[in-house]
C-alpha cells in the first residue's frame, strides 16, 4: 500500500478528519490508517447490532466501500466517526429490514440449522478472553450468551443507542446525528435501554453477580 | 432508575457516562452523597454497564481488508488526479489570458499566411490529401503503442496492458505531485490556447475576402475527410482502413467468456481508440515515416498540426467521458446488486465490459458478473468471469473473495438463494444505498 503523496502523516498524532482529507487528496495510506483505527470498533458495532457474524462481515465491507466511494464528498464539518457510524448504521437498518422479510425468527434460530457463520449469534463468535483464570473463563462462557440475548432483546432503536454509547464511546449528541433524532430522544432511549437490560438481566439471573466489579467498557 | 421529578435524576445518565461539564459533575457528585434515591439510580446504571461490559469485543475479520485497501488505492489515485484545488488570484486567470493572447497571435499569423498562400492546384491538393492520412496514422500511433499488436485473446481485448492503456490519470504514478500538477496545468493552458486559436482561425477565415475564402474552402474540402475536425476528430474517420477491418473482424479469442469479442469491444467504444481497444495500432499499419512531402506553406503545416492536436483533445475527452459513463454504469450495477436485482446487475456489468472497461472498472465488472451468476446459482456462467478475474487480477482482494466464494459455491447458501430469489424479488423492496434511501428508520448520511 503506497500513498501518492510525499507527505506521510504520522498515524498516532493525526486526527481522523486530517486522515480523511489526506485520503481525499490521494494518500491511500491515510485511508489505511483510518481503517486500522476504526475497523474493529465498527465491526463490533455492526456485529452487536446485526447479531450475526456473516452478515456483520458483509456489512462491514460494504460500510468501508461506501466510505471510499463517498470520500470525495466528505467535509470535516463533523467527526469522521459520526459519518462512518451513520453509514454503518444505515446499512444495518436496511439489512435488518430485508432480513425481517426473509425470516422473522433468524436471531433465535438454532445454530445448527443455518449455513456456517450465518446463524451464529454474536456471543458465539467472540473470543473467550485471554489472560483470565479458568473460573472466570467458565463464568464468562456461561454468562456471555445471556448478555448477548439480553442485548438482542432490546428494540432496535434502543439497542443501537446503547451499543454506540456503551461499546463505541460515541457521545449522545453524536449519536443523535448518527440516528437522526434529537439528543433528548437519544438519552430517553438510552434510559429505556438501561432499564430494559436491567430487567432482562434480572430475569436471566445474572444481575447480582455482574454488578460486583463495577467495570464498564467505554466512557 | 424509576421515573421521577428529581432535579438531578436527569443528569445521572450523562454523569455516569462522563459527559457532564466539570462544574455540573461536581454538583451531582455532591448531591449523590446526600441523596439515596439518586445514588440508587446511579448504582443501577453502573450495574447494567458493568454487566454488559462482559461482552468482549470480537476481532474484525481479515477477509476483505486487502481488497478494500486495493480499492481505496485506486480511489486515491482518482482523487489525486482529480481537479486541482482552486488556485488563488492570478492563477485562475492565467489560462484564459494566455488563450486570448495566443488567439490574437495565431489569428494574425493565419491572416498573413492566407494572404500569401499560392493557388492550390488539384495535383497539389491530391498530394496533400495523400500526406494527411499518414500524418493521421502517425498521430494515432503516438497515442497507441509503438509495437505491433499480437493476436488478441478476449481478455486482452477487455483489458489493455494496464499501464499502457490506463486513463491519463494513472500516469501520475510516476510523477512527483507538485511537478505533475504543474505539468497538467501547463498542458491544459496549452490546449486551451490551441483550441481557441483554431476556433478563431476558422472565424477569421470566414471573414476574409471571397477569393481567399474560396481558396480556403478548396483546401479544407481536401483536408476535411481525412481530419474530420468538424465532426469529431479522431473517430473512425481517422482510422486506417486496416484498423477498421480488424475492428470489425472477430478476433480469435473472441468466443471465450460469453461473447465479449474484440468487435464488440472496439465498436462499442467507437471513437475511443485509446481506451476501448488494446491501445496498440493494428499490426497491419506500417510505422509511418515522417512524410517527406515538402510543406508548401505555413498554413499547411498548421492544418496538419491542428489535425493532430485536435484528435488528441477529443481522444482525451472521450476517454474521460467513457470513464465517467462506466463509473455511472458500475454505480447502477452496485445498486442493483444491493437490491439483489442480479439480472439488472449482470446487464449493467456486461455493458461495462462491452464498452471496453479497463483496470479497476474492468475488475469491478468482472467481480459483479462472477458474483451475480454465483448468486443466481449459475456456476457454469459465473466460472469464465471468475477465472478471468482471478487470472487478470490475481493479487486483488476481489479475486481472493471470488476464489473463496467459488469454493463455497456448492454450499447450502447458494442453493437456498437460488430457490428464494423469485419470491424475494417480488416481496422485498429494492434496497438502495443507505444514503439514498428515505424510508422509515433511515438516517441520511450527513453531507459533510
Amino acid at each position: 500500500m503506497s500513498g501518492e503523496t510525499g507527505g506521510w502523516l504520522a498515524p498516532e498524532t493525526t486526527t481522523d478528519e486530517q486522515l480523511m482529507l489526506a485520503f481525499q487528496s490521494g494518500d491511500a495510506r491515510a485511508f489505511e490508517t483510518l481503517v486500522r483505527r476504526h475497523r474493529g470498533p465498527v465491526f463490533n458495532f455492526i456485529l452487536r447490532f446485526a447479531g450475526q457474524r456473516q452478515r456483520a462481515e458483509d456489512l462491514l465491507q460494504e460500510t468501508w466501500l461506501k466510505v471510499v466511494r463517498g470520500a470525495g464528498e466528505y467535509e470535516p464539518k463533523a467527526r469522521f466517526t459520526t459519518w462512518v457510524y451513520t453509514i454503518a448504521r444505515n446499512l444495518c437498518v436496511d439489512s435488518a429490514r430485508k432480513e425481517s422479510y426473509r425470516q422473522a425468527d433468524s436471531l433465535d434460530a438454532p445454530v445448527g440449522g443455518a449455513p456456517e457463520g450465518e446463524g451464529r449469534l454474536l456471543g458465539e463468535s467472540l473470543p473467550d478472553g485471554g489472560g483470565i483464570g479458568p473460573e472466570r473463563g467458565a463464568y464468562n462462557a456461561r454468562v456471555r450468551p445471556l448478555l448477548e440475548r439480553a442485548l438482542m432483546s432490546l428494540p432496535e432503536e434502543q439497542r443501537e443507542v446503547f451499543i454506540l454509547r456503551e461499546y463505541n464511546g460515541i457521545a449522545f449528541k453524536d449519536i443523535a446525528q448518527v440516528t437522526g433524532v434529537p439528543e433528548n430522544t437519544v438519552k430517553s432511549r438510552m434510559r429505556y435501554a438501561l432499564e430494559g437490560l436491567r430487567r432482562r438481566l434480572a430475569e436471566l439471573g445474572v444481575e447480582g453477580d455482574l454488578a460486583e466489579d463495577g467495570r464498564t467498557v467505554a466512557g | 432508575m424509576n421515573a421521577g421529578a428529581h432535579q438531578y435524576e436527569d443528569k445521572l445518565l450523562e454523569f455516569a457516562y462522563g459527559e457532564l461539564p466539570a462544574p455540573e459533575a461536581k454538583a451531582v457528585e455532591a448531591h449523590l452523597k446526600s441523596c439515596a434515591r439518586c445514588s440508587e439510580a446511579l448504582g443501577s446504571i453502573r450495574g447494567v454497564r458493568s454487566a454488559m461490559s462482559q461482552l468482549p469485543a470480537a476481532p474484525a475479520p481479515e477477509a476483505g481488508l486487502e481488497s478494500l485497501l486495493a480499492y481505496a488505492e485506486q480511489a486515491a489515485r482518482r482523487h489525486a488526479a482529480g481537479p486541482a484545488p482552486a488556485g488563488g488570484g492570478w492563477r485562475k486567470w492565467l489560462a484564459p489570458l494566455a488563450g486570448v493572447a495566443a488567439l490574437v497571435v495565431v489569428g494574425v499569423v493565419a491572416y498573413q499566411a492566407d494572404k500569401e498562400l499560392p493557388e492550390i492546384t488539384p495535383t497539389k491538393a491530391a498530394k496533400e490529401v495523400g500526406v494527411l492520412p499518414e500524418r493521421m496514422a502517425r498521430s494515432e500511433q503516438t497515442y497507441g503503442q509503438a509495437e505491433p499488436a499480437p493476436p488478441l485473446a478476449a481478455e486482452e481485448t477487455w483489458a489493455p496492458a494496464q499501464a499502457a492503456a490506463a486513463p491519463p490519470v494513472n500516469a501520475k504514478d510516476d510523477e512527483v505531485d507538485a511537478v505533475g500538477d504543474l505539468r497538467r496545468g501547463l498542458t491544459a493552458a496549452k490546449r486551451s490556447e490551441r483550441q481557441k486559436a483554431y476556433r478563431t482561425d476558422n472565424a477569421l477565415n470566414t471573414l476574409q475576402a471571397p477569393e481567399a475564402k474560396q481558396k480556403l474552402a478548396k483546401r479544407k474540402a481536401a483536408a476535411k475527410p481525412s481530419f474530420g475536425l468538424d465532426d469529431g476528430v479522431g473517430r473512425d474517420t481517422g482510422r486506417a482502413p486496416a484498423d477498421q477491418e480488424r475492428a470489425q473482424a472477430p478476433s480469435k479469442g473472441s468466443l471465450a467468456l460469453g461473447g465479449f469479442s474484440t468487435k464488440q469491444s472496439t465498436s462499442a467504444g467507437e471513437g475511443f481508440g485509446l481506451s476501448s481497444g488494446v491501445g496498440t495500432p493494428p499490426s497491419s499499419m506500417p510505422a509511418a515515416p515522417r512524410p517527406s512531402a515538402p510543406s508548401s506553406s505555413v498554413a499547411e503545416t498548421r492544418a496538419a498540426e491542428r489535425a493532430e492536436t485536435g484528435s488528441s483533445y477529443d481522444r482525451e475527452d472521450q476517454s474521460k467521458q467513457l470513464a465517467v459513463e462506466l463509473e455511472s454504469l458500475l454505480s447502477r450495477a452496485r445498486k442493483a446488486q444491493a437490491s439483489r436485482d442480479y439480472q439488472n446487475e449482470i446487464l449493467l456489468a456486461q455493458e461495462v465490459m462491452k464498452r471496453g472497461a479497463t483496470g479497476y472498472q474492468q475488475m469491478e465488472a468482472l467481480r459483479m458478473l462472477c458474483e451475480a451468476f454465483l448468486d443466481l446459482g449459475d456456476e457454469a456462467r459465473a466460472t469464465p468471469y471468475c477465472e478471468v478475474l482471478m487470472k487478470r487480477f490475481p493479487s486483488s482482494g476481489a479475486a481472493k473473495l471470488v476464489r473463496n466464494r467459488m469454493t463455497r459455491a456448492s454450499d447450502k447458501k447458494s442453493i437456498q438463494r437460488k430457490v428464494e430469489l423469485p419470491s424475494e424479488k417480488d416481496q422485498a423492496p429494492a434496497q438502495a444505498a443507505p444514503e439514498e434511501v428515505e424510508g422509515k428508520g433511515h438516517q441520511a448520511v450527513p453531507a459533510y
